[in-house]
């Protein structure tokens, strides 16, 4: 049952071949078996899902259920989920029981998925390796002592080790499409404004975008239709229709035209994994695609552009953060300054408290021009070499990350090579774009992944291209050992 | 780019946090290092840039002003550290 | 030396939409602690805001009303500091871009003189909550009431024009006239819908630059808002005559005890850190848009007054004070239905029935006297039923509810005497009682005699328990005591 895709399980519910209680027990199961190895998960619903399970059994049974009804799949734990835990993977949400739920939530449950519980991930979403969780750092499933990557950490291990068949995350900087590639899985962040972002506890408000993580790319389109929606309660919400993911799934992709940023294949990146994405490349070829060399030429400047306007984001998204409404509140504080000053020191880790005051620093006084304003500048530069380059290739295609897994603990004594793990992912949330992740290779039995970037509301051509990828190639059925 | 203790302690005291004198040394240097990062910025040719009003060129949605339902504060409450007859208690403001 | 003083007024006003500004929870005035606060206005995590319609469309009508600029495009911005009341952390508000430029409010001066008072701008932006704190500070508590945080404000911050406490005064009226009159604010400034925070300057007469200024905040009334300014002034005079310095500083005036003091200043002036806030997109609002708020906009008071001057031949004293309060001018514009005689109405309303008010302190909402009743009882002087006086006293026991103009005549049997019998019978008594004021009458010169009839006429007042008709008892006076002389 682990291996089979989503439309396997939807068509085998919908034969009675199991039940989704079945399924869901199954799951529920695998995550007791294996979640100490891994740490992936943090709350399990246990009860709550095998109840859901049984109402969807029902919903199954009149032969009117919506597609994926009884499809077990599990949260990364910054989506709100009412009468449950929401975490964010930190201290200060540790006791936070959310009363209502996030709408990605909410759209899986009316379609009748049920919700296994809440997944490991970085602290607050900062972080590219999901070391820095109140609850322990993730192990990756493909090498215990290395990292799954982060910030949705949980979610690409427990899909890479088959503890559900579906999973939910969210990218600002690459943390859909680093960890499923660190993890040999597949998983797509969509064009700013797709997926909504009410009870999806903010990061980088101009950044952050909720998707899915799946084994093949066919999964995430069938779960990215059900995620995305216009939403009224999110300002940022896309108003148009959204594109139909899974139309183009199944086309050839003869003819259609791909660059690969020269930016993207020089120095920093590992030599196997420059390997592994050049054989993906020629398998592309292989399939039709025609390849041209594009330049980002202002590439360098996303990394430093993003840990100015991420962190000033969050350093006011945090705020609310005061021990007063809801959360982490210190023990007998003194005074008004002690229940702020402490219940912040004490509930945010140090990578929070670093990024706050990084935040802090760039949109103060003296400083807002020349850091903030200079940052919108350079997004507006990396912005129109998209565009420029949108203008010659329908789709991006590149290394995900500069290197496999690294070993836990290695790059966190300075905060910057952590930082440049996202070197290839961070653009794309900066200009908005969509872009995912697809396993196309294993180096040192750690899977590689390449990105596909496409222009806004390009996903189906990207998740096309994947799909046509995974149809020739096996990289995507890799399994680690044990699990 | 450098900054200074005191630099650091004004942007604690802003983002109400605290470092403890232990870890000031650590703090500056790991602080150091992203401003290090953050200041390649200043290499950028951004002199004809301007930005643009919206990504997508779409405005704020306005919504209608009626109210949705009621509140349930006991609802919203129940994750609240402390409440005293339906008022969030905190250590008195002194101004 | 000769000082002239510099005001500049920011004043923030409470929009009487339905919703708050950024969620959809009642802003209904009164109601139990924090029941009318939801999970966006508690900050709750992964909430969001969404502009409320009606909230921006009051903000554009009173940039219309003061003839302002309305900017196609504005923008909101996070003003971020740490405080109970402020849930998020942060304000949502504007500043580079505001919804409303540039505009003018005219305000008329004691001497009749019309100066106007530049507008530099008015923005939108969210109020906070309310905290109430124990006795003691040591191991004191406060609590926090978040039902007010999340109304829509408009801030509007007027250039410093203003040159006295008066002038202050005047602009202040004149914009709760205004916002009342559009309906965009219920003007009850003791329920907070109106804030004032006056910055107040000093500077030698006849010089050009600024001197440094105070702020003095949340002034409430404008009673207030005078002592507080004029307060601040001699204080700053004061100081200045020592050979001191004024300190850029934030002052709290207290009404009760009519003393200001400085606020506790913090270890640095605040840095709030504004930047755009990235979960609302940029506000853009088309001509079309603005034309429709311009054709439905209500009158002006400005406009409504020159109306109520030309159309009824009011005085301007009278047609100001009627429009300057926008609950007289419809209890005016309601009476005048009824009964067509604006002079007299303006008379009764802004004599008996504002100081009614006042002595009560409530507002005509809250009194029980309406449109009708007041027309009743000026019908019944008319008709000659009972005396202007007599009326006023009909007035008093309608004010407290205790009937209507005729229920009350009847019940105290005030109907005033008009029988001439009897008045004949009264005012010879009278005379045959007084000889010697009668005597002094005579005596006295024919143009001063009027004078002395006041004497007769209160004897004749006090026998008919003021109920003659004073305009007959007279004329029968001096009928007889002219008979008497000849």
């Amino acid at each position: 049952m682990k291996e089979l895709s989503i439309s396997a399980l939807n068509q085998s519910l919908k034969n009675k071949d199991f039940t989704s209680v079945e399924l869901t027990e199954y799951f529920l199961k695998r995550i007791k078996k294996y979640n100490k190895d891994l740490n992936a998960v943090i709350t399990s619903f246990d009860e709550k899902a095998l109840n859901s399970a049984k109402l969807a059994d029902e919903k199954i049974a009149t032969g009117a259920a919506p597609d994926l009804c009884g499809i077990p799949i599990l949260h990364k734990d910054i989506f709100c989920t009412k009468g449950e835990l929401t975490t964010c993977g930190s201290k200060m949400l540790a006791n936070f029981v959310s009363p209502y739920n996030a709408t990605v939530v909410e759209n899986f449950e009316k379609s009748g998925l049920i919700s296994l519980g809440k997944t490991n991930m970085d602290e607050f979403a900062m972080g590219s390796s999901n070391e820095t969780s109140y609850f322990g750092v993730v192990k990756n499933p493909w090498a215990l002592d290395c990292v799954p990557g982060g910030s949705s950490g949980g979610s690409a291990a427990a899909i890479a080790a088959r503890l559900a068949p579906a999973a939910t995350a969210t990218d600002t900087g690459g943390s859909i499409r680093q960890p499923a590639a660190l993890c040999g899985v597949t998983g797509i962040k969509p064009t700013y404004g797709s997926v909504s972002r009410w009870g999806m506890i903010a990061f980088a408000s101009s950044l952050d975008q909720g998707g899915p993580i799946a084994k093949t790319s066919e999964d995430c389109a069938m779960l990215l239709k059900c995620m995305a929606s216009f939403d009224h309660k999110d300002s940022t919400s896309i108003e148009n229709k959204r594109p139909d993911y899974v139309s183009k799934l199944y086309q050839p992709i003869n003819g259609l035209k791909i660059g690969l940023p020269k930016e993207y294949f020089s120095e920093g990146l590992h030599p196997g994994t420059q390997k592994a994405v050049e054989n993906a490349i020629e398998v592309l070829k292989g399939l039709g695609a025609k390849i041209t060399e594009v330049s980002l030429p202002n590439s360098k400047l996303s990394v430093p552009a993003y840990y100015v306007i991420a962190p000033a984001e969050a350093s006011a998204n945090l705020s609310r953060y005061d021990g007063v409404k809801y959360g982490y509140r210190c023990k007998n504080p003194v005074d008004l300054e002690d229940l702020y000053v402490r219940t912040r020191s004490e509930g945010f880790g140090e990578e929070v408290q670093r990024r706050i005051m990084i935040g802090t620093y760039c949109l103060s006084s003296g400083y807002y021009d020349a850091y903030y304003k200079k940052a919108q500048l350079a997004k507006e530069l990396i912005i129109q070499d998209f565009q420029t380059a949108f203008s010659d290739v329908d789709l991006i295609i590149g290394p995900t990350c500069p290197s496999p897994a690294f070993q836990h603990g290695t790059k966190s004594d300075n905060p910057v090579e952590m930082y440049l793990e996202d070197v290839y992912t961070i653009a794309v949330n900066l200009a908005g774009l969509p872009g995912m992740s697809i396993p196309c290779g294993l180096v040192s039995k750690k899977p590689v992944g390449m990105q596909i970037i496409g222009n806004y509301l390009e996903e189906p051509a990207m998740l096309q291209v994947a799909h046509q990828f995974q149809n020739v190639t096996d990289w995507h059925k890799a399994v680690p050992g044990n699990f | 780019m450098s900054i200074s203790f005191e630099e650091i302690r004004k942007l604690a005291r802003l983002s109400k946090l605290q470092i403890s004198t232990e870890n000031e040394c650590l703090v500056k240097e790991r602080l150091e290092n992203v401003l290090a990062l953050v200041d390649q910025l200043q290499e950028a040719e951004t002199k004809n840039t301007h930005v643009e009003s919206s990504r997508t060129d779409y405005s704020q949605r306005l919504r209608s002003d009626k109210e949705v339902r009621a509140v349930n504060r006991i609802e919203l409450q129940d994750c609240a550290p402390e409440i005293s007859e339906g008022f969030y208690k905190v250590p008195r403001i002194i101004d | 030396m000769s000082w002239e003083t510099v005001i500049g007024l920011e004043v923030h006003v409470q929009l009487s939409t339905n919703t708050k500004i950024f969620s959809s929870a009642s802003t209904e005035f009164g109601n139990e602690q924090n029941s009318q606060a939801n999970e966006i206005d508690l900050a709750l995590p992964g909430t969001l805001p969404v502009l409320n319609k009606a909230a921006l469309e009051y903000a554009i009508m009173f940039g219309l009303a003061i003839d302002a600029e309305i900017n196609n495009e504005s923008v909101f911005e996070r003003k971020n500091y740490f405080y109970p009341d402020l849930p998020k952390g942060y304000q949502t508000t504007q500043l580079e871009k505001p919804i409303v430029g540039k505009g003018s409010v005219p305000i008329t001066l004691s001497d009749g003189v019309i100066k106007n008072i530049g507008i530099h701008h008015a923005h939108l932006e969210e109020d906070a909550g309310k905290s109430l704190h124990s006795e003691s500070h040591r191991d004191g508590y406060s609590l926090v009431d978040l039902n007010r945080a999340g109304t829509p404000l408009i801030e509007i911050v007027s250039e410093p024009d203003m040159r006295s406490a008066a002038e202050a005064v005047a602009f202040a009226k004149k914009l709760h006239s205004i916002v009342t009159a559009i309906g965009i604010c219920d003007g009850d400034m003791s329920q907070g819908s109106m804030r004032f925070d006056v910055n107040i300057s000093v500077r030698p007469a006849g010089s050009s630059e600024f001197g440094t200024r105070t702020e003095t905040k949340n002034l409430n009334s404008f009673k207030f808002m005078e002592d507080a300014i004029n307060l601040e002034v001699n204080r700053q005079i004061r100081v200045l005559e020592d050979g001191g310095k004024i300190m850029q500083e934030t002052r709290l005036y207290n009404g009760v005890t009519k003393k200001s003091q400085s606020m506790r200043s913090k270890e640095e002036a605040n840095d709030y850190r504004y930047f755009p806030c990235p979960d609302l997109l940029p506000v853009h609002v088309s001509k079309e848009f603005i034309n429709n708020l311009r054709k439905d906009l209500p009158e002006l008071p400005e406009n409504k007054k020159n109306r109520y001057k030309e159309q009824y031949g009011l005085s301007e004293y009278d047609a100001n004070e009627l429009t300057e309060n926008f609950l007289f001018a419809k209890f005016f514009e309601d009476s005048m239905q009824l009964f067509d005689k604006p002079k007299l109405l303006a008379n009764w309303i802004l004599g008996d029935v504002a100081s009614k008010l006042n002595q009560a302190n409530i507002t005509l909402k809250d009194s029980l006297i309406s449109p009708k009743h007041l027309v009743e009882l000026l019908k019944r002087i008319e008709d000659k039923t009972i005396s202007n006086k007599i009326a006023k006293e009909v007035f008093e026991e309608i004010f407290e509810g205790k009937g209507n103009a005729d229920s009350i005549i009847k019940e105290k049997g005030l109907s005033q005497i008009s029988d001439a019998k009897f008045l004949e019978e009264l005012v010879s008594k009278v005379i045959s009682d007084n000889p010697n004021m009668v005597e002094d009458y005579i005596k006295t010169d024919e143009g001063k005699r009027k004078k002395k009839l006041g004497g007769f006429m209160g004897q004749v007042m006090q026998k008919s328990k003021g109920q003659a008709n004073p305009q007959q008892a007279s004329e029968l006076l001096i009928k007889h005591l002219n008979d008497i002389i000849d």
